[in-house]
């Protein structure tokens, strides 16, 4: 089963994701900032992450860029935000969710994201 | 002017007075003496020649005389011009410098130096304005500091949704158990009630950005037909609810540059209202028509119309026409101040011609060239007090005193509207108190103030012709 890390500052919003997640029966990692994803990054086999572009301290465009040296392969990124997709930088990401969110299209976009990349 | 000071020259010209008193006796002296001495030259030679050339001597006298007044009168006016010169020009200096505050601008200084009573007002002058211009600081700041917080709270205000709508979501569907249908039910007032919440946020969030001229535009080169024909399938979707049909008239347009994002948002919240009040079956028609230096759009609709107040207030933040049907279409009443900032960002118009009971057409025009710097648009707290305040500006310009008390009872009467305006100007010029050109002129700034020009009115008169036509077409 796939193992997806949730990266949000905001706790709320962490747990929620996390619990529509858990349901459709992913493994999932959560980090609560920058510095925790970083830790976890390592410890466990991820296959997608979730991780949201605003984040204090470091943003979360930076932090990809940092997980994604520590990563020795490519994996599938969504981007979780309130703003609009259109002012947002997709170019290095592979998925897009509007916050605030309806659980389907989580579930949706998540389930996409990863079939299209496991095709390409 | 420096007290300390004791020189002769202060003694002497001190004063405007002092001034012009010294220099006319100058010039009471220095006229006739010239006179006299020239006519004692004259008179000198002559003396000596005899008295049988005295009376061809006469002849001499007489032009001498007059050469002699006019000299004194050149003397006298080259004298008077520069003294009295010395008067006006520093206090043209201080007019101009007025207009230049009239304008807005705080920085100018009066430079008068003179050394008399108007050096004195001048410098009390500068120091009146430097009051105006620290004002004038205070005032932006504060304004800036509004629109910040204003900015970031409504940021921060958004943020609690996000967990809210997913929980609430996961109740509703039961992730964590069956419900009842009362909890169902309960689940559904709760969450429609948090995203309307959202969606006012939202809306602020935008005006906030409109009043700090922080809108984004992204300007492209659009097919203006195919970007509205795509709004207006997007809202199919509502309009066939309530069975209605959306038409849309655009050709010959060009291809411009615009945010078809924008424009679209401004096309769906008109169609939207058009939708709402609207009848069940009727039509409503989008129209773009390339003018001069803008494309003008229009959204008709055939539904209740508005009243003279409506029309006025419409655009007003929160101003909702019939409350009740508007609640329940989940219309936060912003709606339409936000068209008029974004359609104002491009230093477009946006108004409404309407008739109770018949219908009404909302106007926006798009220019061909985009707007890049764009300027803040006061959109929150432009109340009504501002179109008094307009409109009482107008009424003192054209009518003199009389404007003011005029005014007055019209407010008393409640006759402040746009037609009661329009044919009180009527009876005055009926009455022979303006004429036709004032009339014109006074017309066309109240019209300006309500957002449309004269050729407007003429063309709700011709939109009893257009409105036949149309009622024809929907007949088919």
């Amino acid at each position: 089963m796939k193992t997806i890390m949730i990266v949000d500052d905001r706790p709320d919003d962490l747990q929620s994701m996390y619990m529509i997640l858990t349901r459709e029966g992913y493994e999932i990692v959560t980090a609560n900032g920058g510095e925790e994803a970083l830790e976890k990054i390592s410890t466990a086999s991820i296959d997608l992450i979730i991780i949201d572009i605003m984040m204090p301290n470091l943003s979360g465009l930076d932090l990809l860029r940092l997980l994604r040296e520590r990563l020795n392969h490519n994996i599938p990124v969504v981007l979780v935000s309130i703003k609009p997709e259109k002012e947002v930088d997709m170019s290095v990401v592979n998925g897009f969710v509007q916050k605030p969110f309806s659980p389907q299209i989580l579930v949706d976009t998540i389930s996409k994201t990863l079939k299209d990349f496991n095709m390409a | 002017m420096d007290d300390e000071e004791f020189s002769l020259k202060k003694k002497l010209f001190g004063t405007i007075n002092r001034k012009i008193t010294i220099l006319f006796i100058l010039v009471a002296i220095v006229a006739p003496a010239m006179g006299i001495g020239f006519f004692y030259l004259i008179s000198a030679a002559q003396l000596n020649a005899g008295t049988e050339i005295f009376i061809e001597q006469n002849t001499l006298l007489r032009s001498t005389a007059v050469l002699i007044i006019a000299l004194i009168a050149a003397n006298a006016g080259v004298i008077g011009f520069f003294v009295s010169r010395s008067i006006s020009k520093p206090i043209k200096t201080l007019h101009q410098v007025t207009r230049e505050i009239e304008k807005g601008n705080f920085s100018i200084r009066a430079n008068i130096k003179t050394d008399d009573e108007i050096e004195a007002l001048g410098v009390a002058f500068n120091r009146t304005t430097e009051a105006l211009s620290r004002m004038e600081e205070e005032r932006k700041q504060i304004d800036s500091a509004k629109t910040e917080f204003l900015s970031i709270t409504s940021h921060e205000l958004r943020t609690p949704m996000t967990p809210m709508k997913a929980q609430l979501q996961m109740l509703e569907n039961e992730y964590f158990g069956k419900l009842t249908k009362e909890q169902k039910e309960s689940l559904g007032i709760i969450l429609r009630n948090a995203e309307r919440l959202d969606k006012i946020i939202v809306d602020f969030l935008e005006i906030s950005r409109i009043e700090a001229a922080r809108l984004n535009f992204v300007f492209k080169e659009t097919d203006i037909k195919e970007a509205i024909e795509e709004t207006v399938n997007f809202m199919m979707g509502f309009a066939h609810e309530k069975n209605i049909k959306l038409v849309v008239n655009a050709e010959k347009i060009p291809k411009i540059q615009v945010d078809p994002d924008r424009l679209s948002q401004v096309l769906r919240n008109l169609v939207s209202n058009a939708i709402k009040f609207s009848d069940e079956g009727s039509t409503i028609v989008v129209t773009a028509v390339p003018e001069k230096n803008h494309v003008l759009f229009s959204v008709k609709d055939c539904g209740v119309g508005l009243s003279a107040e409506d029309q006025i207030q419409i655009f007003e933040p929160f101003y909702q026409v019939e409350k009740t049907l508007s609640r329940k279409h989940g219309g936060t009443g912003l709606g339409l101040a936000i068209c008029r900032g974004i359609v104002e960002s491009q230093k477009g118009r946006i108004w409404v011609e309407s008739e109770q009971g018949k219908g009404s057409t909302f106007y926006f025009t798009a220019p061909y060239e985009p707007v890049h710097d764009i300027e803040p648009i006061k959109v929150l707290f432009s109340a009504k007090s501002d179109l008094h305040r307009k409109l009482k500006k107008i009424f003192n310009l054209t009518l003199g005193p009389m404007g003011e008390v005029e005014f007055e009872t019209l407010k008393n009467q409640n006759s402040l509207w746009k037609h009661d305006i329009i044919q009180y100007i009527d009876t005055l010029y009926d009455q022979g108190i303006i004429n036709t050109v004032q009339v014109e002129g006074f017309k066309n700034d109240v019209l300006k103030i309500f957002g449309n020009e004269l050729k407007n009115i003429k063309s709700m008169n011709n939109n009893e012709e257009k409105n036949k036509e149309f009622e024809g077409e929907m007949a088919k």
